[in-house]
């Protein structure tokens, strides 16, 4: 059962980059600019991050198997850390708003929990997102499983229902920063309800995302290894 | 009989109920340490899971296959030496946080031993102040300090300028000092408890044989507390080899990846398990050279003092 559901772009503080990142042609590109060398992040999750990499030259097959398209993506983490030597992390919700970095790969769900992790007196007006308006990047959710084997599957179900009325649903998004995947939930009521600021309403995941976004999806076993050494020889900073 | 025999048994007794008193220990090392060790070379020569790409353990050494270890060797030279420069910076990285550790621990350790007098007390106290919190909380609050708007880059800029230093973003000398920070203190302790033996007798004999104090210093304190050296050095050298954490929290890019960091990316990674198992005995054989070092070294102190 589908629990909660973000989507993959860049997030930035208006307040340190000069730039506006959503009106670049490639807007990807900006974690590539050596200009923002030290002051960049990427995240610490090798499908996602690889993924951007393919996204980044065009290819839209994030499940590439192809031996080409593996080239592309070692380059461009090659590229990555040369230019800008990022912070491989997955602490975007705490570090952007804290000033460790000040552009990032990001979770839409980071975004809008970061409103919370701004220093004090700093508004929440300095928080960008860029995600494509078109709903052509990676888009995902988590999962709520009960397991066959379970022992109170009853009780279990109960549980899903709850999680699943529209009131709880938008107060446990209040607290997690992803958002539910209820259709009564949109940018106009989260907007509204000040869930999330205006600024950063495009972390709002609209449901035609699903069907043009791209999704991460299980590799073959032989894929996923190959996937896995050029993620190791990047982390391991070769 | 009784009072012939007995000089014979005590010893003998004796023996038996130290021998006794060190089963624990031992059975301690057995358990937590070499079965853990046997598991973790039955891992790197064991085999994958074709399917899920899980560890197959193989704990029969006849069988062992060494296709996950041998990987790590031949990545480590060469073209495709993806792990070199990992482990080269963890040595290098090591070294230098060990001989910084060793510049700030022996005078203190020297000064506290030999020369604190009634404030010897109060000044150990301090020393150990830092292992009341844990290691991790005290690296968090570097994270803070060292933040581009945090107490370091506002003390540098005397409240007069602006200074705008990225200390965490991926900087090789702020892992180092980090390092440095966090394991000074284990160096001090066993410094001073090895300073604190020397004799006094045998230091005044060389002043009264006409050494000044700085020839006293290198000709009979640093040879006769060489052992002391070697396993203070010891003793913050290991961990620092393993950490990962520092440089997680006071970096987190690759481009200060140490071997620590191979093992832990390699240890939650599908089907590279045994890879992890191979760094950790690489750090495992590093290690065993100094350590060796050390038991030469203090067997030779003792024949000495025989």
């Amino acid at each position: 059962m589908p629990y909660s559901i973000y989507t993959t772009g860049i997030g930035w503080r208006a307040d340190k980059i000069s730039t506006d990142i959503a009106a670049l042609s490639n807007p990807w590109d900006t974690l590539w600019d050596p200009k923002y060398r030290g002051d960049t992040a990427v995240i610490d999750d090798w499908h996602t991050c690889m993924g951007m990499c393919l996204l980044r030259a065009g290819i839209t097959d994030i499940n590439t198997s192809s031996p080409a398209d593996l080239k592309v993506i070692k380059n461009q983490l090659d590229d990555l850390s040369r230019t800008t030597n990022p912070t491989v992390t997955i602490t975007m919700y705490n570090d952007l708003p804290g000033g460790r970095f000040s552009q990032c790969e990001m979770w839409s769900g980071d975004i809008v929990n970061a409103q919370y992790y701004l220093p004090k007196g700093t508004s929440a007006d300095v928080l960008r997102y860029w995600f494509p308006s078109d709903g052509k990047g990676m888009v995902d959710n988590d999962l709520m499983v009960i397991l066959s084997g379970g022992e109170n599957p009853v009780l279990a179900h109960h549980f899903l229902q709850y999680m699943l009325d529209s009131k709880v649903a938008l107060r446990n998004f209040g607290w997690t920063g992803y958002q539910p995947p209820q259709r009564s939930i949109n940018t106009d009521t989260l907007v509204k309800q000040q869930y999330i600021p205006a600024n950063i309403a495009s972390a709002v995941v609209k449901e035609e995302y699903f069907d043009v976004g791209y999704r991460l999806l299980e590799l073959t076993v032989e894929n996923d290894a190959a996937w896995h050494q050029i993620w190791l020889a990047f982390k391991a900073g070769a | 009989m009784a009072l012939i025999a007995s000089p014979f048994r005590r010893p003998r007794l004796r023996n038996g109920l130290w021998a006794a008193l060190s089963l624990p220990g031992i059975a301690w090392l057995c358990l937590f340490f070499l079965a853990p060790l046997y598991v973790v070379l039955a891992i790197v020569f064991g085999t994958l899971d074709p399917l899920f790409r899980t560890p197959v353990p193989v704990w029969n050494p006849l069988d062992w296959h060494g296709g996950q270890f041998k990987y790590v060797l031949t990545h480590i030279f060469g073209a495709s030496g993806i792990f070199g420069p990992a482990l080269l910076r963890t040595l290098v990285y090591v070294l230098v946080a060990s001989a910084l550790c060793i510049t700030i621990a022996f005078p203190v350790a020297y000064y506290v031993a030999r020369l604190a007098g009634h404030r010897r007390g109060l000044i150990l106290a301090l020393l150990i102040a830092p292992f009341w919190i844990s290691y991790m909380m005290r690296m968090l609050a570097w994270v803070n300090l060292l933040a581009v708007d945090g107490l370091v880059n506002k003390a540098l800029g005397l409240g007069l300028f602006h200074v705008h230093v990225q200390w965490l973003s991926g900087r090789g000398i702020v892992v180092i000092l980090g390092r440095v920070y966090g394991y000074v203190p284990y160096m001090v302790l066993p410094l001073y408890a090895g300073l604190d033996r020397l004799p006094q007798s045998t230091l005044e004999a060389a002043r009264d044989l006409g050494a000044n104090r700085a020839s006293a210093f290198v000709r009979v304190v640093l040879p006769m507390c060489r052992s002391t050296i070697v396993a203070a050095v010891l003793l913050t050298c290991l961990p620092m080899l393993g950490d990962y954490f520092t440089n997680d929290l006071l970096s987190a890019s690759p481009q200060t990846s140490m071997v620590g960091n191979l093992i832990n990316e390699t240890v939650n990674a599908p089907g590279e398990k045994g890879y992890a198992g191979g760094f950790v005995m690489l750090v495992l054989v590093v290690s065993l050279l100094p350590m060796l070092y050390y038991v030469r070294s203090v067997s030779r102190a003792e024949r000495i003092a025989t």
